[in-house]
């Protein structure tokens, strides 16, 4: 039985859409390979700008649904602002390459990086205000071993992240110590939101899975699993730097260059999941157990 | 225990079964569990005194709780839902589609 508008299966399906599409896209952006390389950045760039734009869209929709000055509203405004985040350095990284003005990189590398940085803030924020909603509920936070575990890990995931950045940025900026000294300086924020994020993130973590299912559950553990993956990324980069010597060695790891993509793309997907599932949860139709519309009332 | 008193215990933990049903696909089995029995408590009732002619005050006080996860309009709905296929109000089941 259902009340309201879009069923589950009616969201299942555009999710499994959009994934799609970002698989068929990489697919594409993949068989142009090196000699059609200015296709193949639009072809990344068009998805993964897709992706990004939509998951915002869906996150601007789903903090309507909440009052104004209710936490939840302006979580999901947070929220919001990753994706965008995600989008302009994906354009700061891409667009000095697309346009063949490597002069430009002065202006899009630190933008992106400094965006890139005030979005790890956001989220932050953002965790701990959807913490302090969960606690308002009364609901037990019931830390376990594995939780301290986890925040142990997100720390030091994050830590490496912030050694190896220094690592991809000294490949990207090259000679140009003013570039370097710009793209270290709009990293620093990254430092600062490391721990909050790491704990504030584990604890909601934790409150979802004691939420026992639903929507709203899925949509924070999409968030956070993007979180970690987009932090991961960077790891993955800076360790892939210690085997970059020269160009040949770029074309012998082209597969590992390759997952770079993957990892982003998926991480991208996971944020759209996370604003999907809580716009479900917001618009979605009232679903009910079978069991309940046979038991006599 | 007088056998009355047996149904209405019965009847009690039976709404509030169906009140944790409605919500369990928004916010989870738990969270239904602990947001409803906190409605209950609000409203000085137990689970176990929970009557159909609670249901409505119920849906009232649920609501602010369920705003906090779901947002306004939903939130709206699963009280209105609530109503009428815990409370059996008859109100608001044009709204209702199977």
């Amino acid at each position: 039985m259902s009340v309201g508008q879009n069923s589950s299966s009616q969201w299942k399906t555009w999710r499994l859409a959009v994934a799609a599409i970002l698989v068929a896209s990489q697919i594409a952006a993949l068989a142009m390979g090196s000699s059609q390389q200015t296709a193949a950045s639009l072809v990344m760039l068009a998805s993964i700008g897709g992706v990004c734009i939509a998951a915002a869209l869906l996150c601007w929709r789903s903090a309507r649904s909440f009052d104004k000055g209710q936490d939840a509203r302006r979580v999901w405004m947070l929220i919001m602002l990753m994706p965008i985040a995600d989008l302009i350095v994906q354009i700061g990284y891409s667009l000095p390459g697309l346009l063949g003005n490597r002069e430009s990189e002065q202006l899009t590398l630190p933008i992106a990086n400094a965006s890139s940085s005030l979005s790890r803030i956001l989220a932050a924020a953002a965790f701990f205000m959807m913490f302090r909603v969960y606690k308002k509920t009364g609901l037990r936070l019931n830390l376990r071993p594995v939780d301290y575990v986890a925040m142990v890990s997100v720390i030091l995931i994050g830590i490496a992240s912030i050694v190896l950045s220094d690592r991809v940025t000294g490949m990207i900026a090259g000679n140009d110590d003013s570039l370097r000294r710009m793209l270290l300086l709009t990293g620093v924020p990254l430092v600062v939101a490391l721990i909050p994020c790491a704990v504030f993130g584990v604890m909601i973590w934790r409150y979802a899975a004691e939420m026992g299912g639903g929507l709203v559950a899925k949509a924070w553990r999409s968030i956070l699993l993007y979180t970690v993956l987009w932090t991961v990324r960077i790891v993955y980069a800076g360790v892939l730097t210690f085997f970059i010597t020269d160009s040949n060695s770029i074309r012998r790891l082209i597969v590992p260059l390759m997952l770079i993509n993957w990892i982003l793309l998926t991480a991208q997907y996971l944020i759209f999941l996370g604003a999907s599932y809580q716009y479900e949860a917001c618009t979605g139709a009232i679903e009910m157990e079978g069991e309940m519309s046979i038991m006599p009332s | 225990m007088q056998p009355q008193e047996l149904i209405a215990n019965k009847s009690g933990g039976f709404l509030f079964k169906k009140s944790v049903f409605l919500l369990t696909s928004s916010v989870g089995k738990v969270m239904a569990e602990k947001l409803v029995s906190n409605a209950v408590r609000h409203i000085g009732s137990t689970i176990e005194t929970l009557a159909q002619k609670d249901i409505s005050r119920l849906a009232v006080t649920l609501e602010p709780a369920l705003r906090e996860f779901v947002g306004y309009d939903k939130a709206s709905k699963l009280a209105s839902a609530l109503r009428v296929l815990v409370g059996g109000s008859s109100g608001v089941q044009s709204e209702i589609k199977k």
